[in-house]
């Protein structure tokens, strides 16, 4: 099976510092923010419990801010006493952001700020620091690996046919916020420019694993790689080098463009908010063979034999 | 008994006091088997929130924090916090296994650490304290049967105990790679460096390698990212098999690169230098498979041995199996069988340390030959029985050897390949034409038996 529409809960996580998110419960388009917070870096330590005089875990009948609040330089945090009160005070203009297990509080300083919108249309039904997960139902193609932040944007075909490589030319500003779905490859060139030229993400049968090192850097495995940072994103959906696209991925493909789509990353997903009836799919496993010198991965042709290196488009790998 | 892999199990270590307990936590590590995701000490340069993330982006199943002290529990504040802002979310949340013999410091280390569940073990420094370690991390890793590390380190033991001397099991299956010596009088020592492999591990491979040395095994020029291409490939296949000349010699250069970087590992963790030899060296799981000619070179190659010894292959891996029921059922009648009767050494290296030139004696039943041996001589004599070898610049030891021969070996140590494909690839070519691991037409390795 390769095209499902369903029920699909999504995981989008979290960097560390989030400090405002949308509550469970509460029904999400795809592209709205679904949290936000800032970038952490180092943080001030503030004396907190043993300074005010109180155990750690009597600390919170003493807070007059709680994490994850905004302070301003000399405010106070937290104080006791009444003729000779002691007090917490805020250093810097920056966030509240954790309590230590002795009671010391953590200041950060407020630098950039990131927010992580929704991949689905749906509603959250798990919401807190690490993840916030929304459920909804839409069409999805579960790819093998993809590469940078999620992306959302209207689907798109940049290529003509399943076997075409994305060529740089093919792209431009016009194509912005979109989704490209390129055929059998795309090369670094293409990728760097569609980021340049802002398209949100490209999907493609496969793309050269030295040119993904190119773009996100030489540490990089097999197994994708999510980031919060301003990069291309990228979903492979068959391999690496080349894999021309089966039919039964491709036309899906073809009949959904113009319908509002996203890549979730962690998940190597494409999904599409189209209705159910949108398009056919076909219900049978289309399979999937590697080369001989396991440099690029194909369709399995008319007559080929069924080897270890001949695997179901849905296999876990 | 087809012994299991067990479950991948994620590891965080923190180190409060950064090189107290560092390599007595590797080894135990190492032993366990477990996946060392994110090793954070208090000397890392991070700060605070890059700290954090860096935790929560490793995801780590279970945190391993050494305290020798107090003091270090006092310390180790800058490294809870982070975990605890990182992590506190994680479902399910990492397991604390806190190692140490003060009960002062397992107190303040278990208020920082909280919430998350602590068990609390003997110092890792000590040899009761990394057993314990390693027994724990082996239970949360075991889904069902036994794990295929503790069945090579059964066999070792066995093979150790039935021909007298050591034995030094190397072990390479998709995504880990193992090391295991033994011998009658002294504490076995293991290596099980995960997720380093030909499979599943083979990006991770050239992630520590570098694309460049796993190339330069590859006894033609490579394109890079093709190279690259085939590796992705093939980490994202399970049960790939390798038909093609270049998807075999791949996989023959991820093998090396996987032996010699689990020896890093165990280097980093004071027990490297023993795992490079033993008086008798089998190799199994997907070194076991590739051609006898190559496995063998792949061997000498990696583990770049001290001391002569001889090397045997376990054929479809019936001894690994046969040593997963001896530790089910506890009696290991049919393994110690098994070895008696069928573990017989395909070759022998007889590796010599030379400046210049050396004259080695070759002793069998009735005959004795001599041979002078130019440094950097790498070549096969065409003996297959037991043989007492002797000279300058190498251990008196007798070896025995099999089909392919003895090899002998006086390349300078440690192996260096020269740069530019120019050099490189007609020396590693003559390397394996040493061995025999070329086909007949000379342009690709021996395929699988």
């Amino acid at each position: 099976m390769t095209w499902r529409y369903g029920s699909w809960t999504v995981e989008h996580p979290l960097p560390v510092g989030a400090a405002r998110l949308a509550p469970a419960g509460r029904a999400v388009r795809s592209g709205d923010v679904i949290a936000s917070g800032g970038t952490i870096t180092s943080v001030h330590l503030v004396g907190g419990a043993r300074h005010l005089g109180v155990a750690p875990g009597d600390l919170d009948r003493v807070l007059r801010v709680r994490p994850v609040a905004d302070v301003r330089a000399g405010s106070v945090i937290a104080r006791t006493g009444r003729r000779f009160a002691r007090a917490a005070t805020s250093p810097i203009d920056g966030r509240l952001v954790h309590i230590t297990a002795d009671g010391d509080l953590c200041i950060a300083p407020l630098t950039d700020e990131w927010r992580v919108r929704s991949a689905i249309d749906g509603t959250v039904v798990r919401s807190d620091d690490g993840v916030v997960a929304v459920e909804g139902e839409c069409w999805a193609l579960s790819g093998l690996a993809a590469y940078g932040p999620d992306a959302i944007g209207e689907l798109a075909l940049a290529v003509d046919s399943p076997d075409e490589q994305l060529q740089p030319s093919r792209i431009d500003v016009r194509l912005r916020e979109r989704i490209l779905v390129g055929g059998a490859r795309v090369a670094a060139d293409a990728i760097t420019r569609a980021h340049a030229c802002g398209v949100s993400g490209l999907v493609a049968g496969a793309a050269p694993a030295g040119g993904l090192r190119v773009v996100y850097g030489d540490d990089l495995d097999a197994r994708g790689r999510t980031s919060f940072e301003d990069q291309p994103t990228v979903l492979c959906l068959v391999g690496f080098g080349s894999g021309p696209l089966p039919t039964e991925v491709w036309e899906p493909l073809v009949a959904l463009a113009g319908e509002r789509a996203s890549i979730h990353t962690s998940s190597a997903r494409l999904f599409v908010l189209a209705a159910a009836d949108r398009v056919a799919v076909s219900e049978t496993a289309t399979a999937l063979a590697l080369a001989d010198d396991h440099g690029s991965v194909h369709p399995l042709r008319a007559g080929e034999s069924d080897t270890p290196n001949v695997l179901p488009f849905d296999a876990e790998r | 008994m087809t012994p299991a892999a067990g479950r991948p199990l994620r590891v965080a270590t923190l180190d409060a006091r950064s090189g107290a307990s560092e390599r007595a936590t590797r080894r135990a590590l190492l032993a366990a088997g477990t996946e060392n995701v994110l090793p954070l000490a208090a000397s890392d340069p991070r700060r605070f929130g890059e700290r954090a993330q860096a935790l929560r982006d490793a995801r780590p199943d279970v945190v391993l924090v050494a305290v020798a002290d107090r003091g270090a529990a006092d310390e180790l504040v800058l490294l809870a916090e982070p975990l605890r802002f990182g992590c506190a979310t994680q479902v399910p949340p990492p397991r604390v296994l806190l190692a140490s013999g003060d009960d002062g410091a397992v107190a303040r280390a278990t208020r920082l650490l909280a919430p998350f569940p602590v068990e609390v073990t003997p110092d890792a420094r000590t040899d009761e304290g990394r057993r314990r370690i390693v027994a724990r991390l082996r239970e949360m890793r075991r889904a069902d049967g036994v794990l295929r590390d503790e069945a090579v380190e059964v066999l070792a033991r066995r093979i150790a105990e039935l021909r007298g001397g050591s034995a030094l099991v190397v072990d390479v299956m998709s995504a880990s790679t193992s090391l295991v010596r033994s011998e009658v009088s002294a504490a076995p020592l293991a290596a099980h460096a995960r997720p380093l492999g030909t499979g599943a591990g083979a990006d991770h491979v050239v992630a520590r390698a570098g694309l460049d040395r796993v190339a330069a095994w590859i006894p033609w020029p490579v394109d890079r990212p093709t190279l690259l291409e085939r590796v992705f490939n093939r980490a994202r296949w399970p049960g790939a098999v390798a038909t093609d000349r270049d998807a075999i010699a791949v996989e023959v250069a991820l093998t090396h690169e996987a032996i010699a970087h689990a020896l890093v590992d165990a280097g980093s963790a004071g027990i490297g230098a023993p795992l490079r030899s033993a008086d008798t060296v089998l190799l199994t799981g997907a070194l076991g498979r590739l051609a006898q000619e190559a496995a063998v070179l792949v061997a000498i190659d990696a583990l770049e041995p001290r001391e002569p010894s001889s090397i045997a292959i376990d054929d479809g891996d019936a001894l690994v199996e046969l040593a997963a029921e001896g530790v089910t059922s506890g009696d290991t009648a049919a393994l110690d069988g098994a070895i008696r009767d069928r573990l017989a050494p395909v070759a022998a290296v007889v590796p010599i340390s030379t400046s210049r030139r050396t004259d080695v004696r070759f002793a069998s039943t009735g005959a004795q030959r001599e041979e002078r041996v130019e440094r950097g001589a790498f070549y096969v004599l065409p003996i297959d029985m037991p043989v007492e070898v002797s000279g300058p610049g190498l251990t008196r030891a007798r070896v025995v050897s099999g089909r392919l021969g003895l090899v002998v070996d006086a390349r300078p140590r440690p192996l260096a390949l020269p740069p530019r494909d120019a050099e490189r690839v007609p020396a590693v070519r003559r390397w394996y034409e040493a061995v025999g691991a070329f086909t007949a037409d000379a342009t690709s390795p021996a395929r699988p038996a």
